[in-house]
């Protein structure tokens, strides 16, 4: 029982919600980029909330079910045609085998999340299904591969399907660790900036324009987590996502808080947004 | 030994604890004594070490930061030393110039000869300051000033995993393939970084590191004793 991967599409892999407790030997969380949307999906099926889903990135594969299954879409919103008929977003949809699913016109963010009843069924490496680098086999999805699932699909009773945040040209940040170190005029710019996704932006890091006053603030490595905003000396801004390595020697100015994590997940580059300090985490001596 | 920290809410469901701003074994030390309290109270935390801090992270949100701040504070004071032991890992290089293929610049440029650079990196004992950058990626500090070297001027866009090199002040393994502009001197047959093995990596923060010097023949040797799971790691426990 499996998905046939005819066209593998820009960047798909298969993701849930990461590796737990492998940090400390310098293996990233990673998992889906935008987690509240893989949790949508699941949820349309009744799956478990962290089941392993397809992230689907800017273009969408060609994918051919060699079962009868229930598929749901959630994040991203693209066209989806079953066999070229149109078929819902955000809904349970009843997939007969043989039948080809393909990806049209990208309407609204840029990662979509493809769930199917039961989840995707690739092994696991390190207690998680997440594709990622040095730690699982491939890091996407390559044109002929064939994606396990389960034997029987048994589709589960559908509970609270979680809310979408709507973007509203804000991401929520924290302020980091070293952001008193900061000078006057580079806390200005971080309240007042209207800042632009580059095109240096992946799983692994989104670097952003434009940069801040450059600085000499030394800093022995210490550990970063997703959300992390470094400032490196140059004065330009880069925000850690899921892949991002786990150790940084930048000063850690910013925290996303995870819902802004999902929110900038979707950003195409050159999209825009400010930052909105949320009130300051505590602090203790 | 005891420090003062300071505690901070880094994000939903992490608290960063900090060290005063010190490269110290002792200190580092301190960190795992305290890490392991901490695992050993709060069983589904999941904490990372690195130089002078440890971020702490809950499955779930945190609720009342106060309490949780007080009850760390609590097992800080409480913590008994000596409930961390660390390992002594030796760990095999192989220094022939087919490996360490910027040796003879490394040694021109220092005035040095092979021997003695190979016997300035074998003498010392490494401590284990960070792991991260790359899954099994050690930050070793201890290198003796004679070694000191900057890095390479354009960054190789292959290093071959097991490479043994030396940047600045530091030296440390390549755990796999990967681009890097550290200048190399010999290579490890030993899987710094591997899935199938558990725990994928066989170091932890605050663990020392030696160097012994191996020729090419037990270098081949050892991978093969490695490929078919018969090499068995010369790790002991650490006295201080």
């Amino acid at each position: 029982m499996s998905i046939k991967v005819i066209k593998a599409g820009m960047y798909t892999s298969v993701q849930d919600l990461g590796r737990i407790g492998y940090g400390e030997y310098g293996v990233p969380k990673g998992g889906a980029m935008d987690q509240m949307a893989l949790k949508t999906a699941n949820s349309l099926l009744g799956n478990q909330l962290d089941d392993a889903c397809l992230e689907i990135t800017m273009i969408g594969p060609v994918l051919q079910f060699q079962v009868d299954t229930y598929i749901a879409t959630a994040g991203a919103e693209f066209e989806l045609f079953l066999d070229d008929q149109p078929i819902p977003f955000r809904e349970a949809v009843f997939v007969k085998s043989n039948q080809v699913l393909k990806f049209g016109k990208l309407k609204r963010g840029i990662r979509i999340y493809l769930a199917v009843c039961g989840g995707i069924q690739t092994p696991k490496v390190l207690e998680s299904r997440s594709f990622l680098k040095r730690v699982t086999p491939f890091h996407k999805l390559e044109d002929g591969m064939e994606l396990p699932l389960l034997d029987k699909c048994v589709k589960s009773q559908v509970f609270a399907v979680p809310k979408q945040k709507v973007f509203n040209g804000f991401l929520e940040v924290y302020p980091g660790p070293e952001f008193d170190s900061l000078s006057d005029s580079q806390k200005e710019q971080l309240h007042k900036y209207e800042f632009k996704v580059s095109h240096l932006n992946d799983r692994m890091a989104y670097q952003i324009e434009p940069n801040l006053d450059k600085h000499q603030m030394d800093q022995l490595t210490s550990v970063v987590v997703a959300g992390s905003v470094q400032l490196t000396p140059k004065g330009s801004l880069i925000i850690l996502m899921r892949d991002g390595q786990t150790t940084g020697g930048y000063p850690r100015v910013l925290q996303l808080s995870e819902e802004s994590i999902d929110l900038i997940a979707q950003m195409a580059t050159a999209s825009k947004f400010k930052f909105r300090f949320l009130t300051k985490l505590k602090e203790s001596l | 030994m005891s420090y003062q920290l300071i505690y901070r809410q880094y994000n939903e469901r992490s608290v960063l604890i900090q060290w005063p701003q010190l490269i110290d074994q002792a200190l580092l030390k301190d960190i795992n004594e305290f890490k392991k309290a901490i695992e050993l109270h709060f069983p589904k935390s999941y904490s990372v070490a690195s130089y002078c801090e440890l971020m702490l992270e809950f499955p779930s949100y945190i609720e009342d930061y106060s309490k949780l701040v007080n009850a760390l504070k609590k097992l800080y004071q409480n913590k008994k030393e000596g409930n961390y032991k660390s390992s002594l890992i030796r760990i095999p290089v192989c220094y022939d110039p087919s490996f360490g293929v910027d040796q003879e610049q490394m040694c021109d440029d220092l005035q040095i000869s092979p021997a003695e650079l190979v016997a300035l990196h074998t003498k010392n004992t490494y401590t284990v300051f960070a792991i991260g950058f790359l899954p099994g990626f050690m930050y070793l500090g201890g290198l003796d000033k004679r070694l000191y070297h900057p890095r390479l001027i354009h960054p190789r866009e292959k290093v071959p995993k097991g490479s043994v090199g030396i940047a600045g002040m530091q030296t440390g393994i390549y755990p796999g393939e990967s681009p890097g502009g550290w200048q190399l001197i010999g290579r490890s047959p030993l899987d710094l970084f591997k899935v199938e093995n558990d725990p994928p990596c066989f170091v932890c923060v605050g663990d020392k590191i030696q160097f012994y010097p191996i020729s090419t023949d037990e270098y081949q040797l050892i991978s093969i004793q490695i490929e078919t799971n018969i090499y068995h790691l010369d790790k002991t426990p650490y006295v201080h």
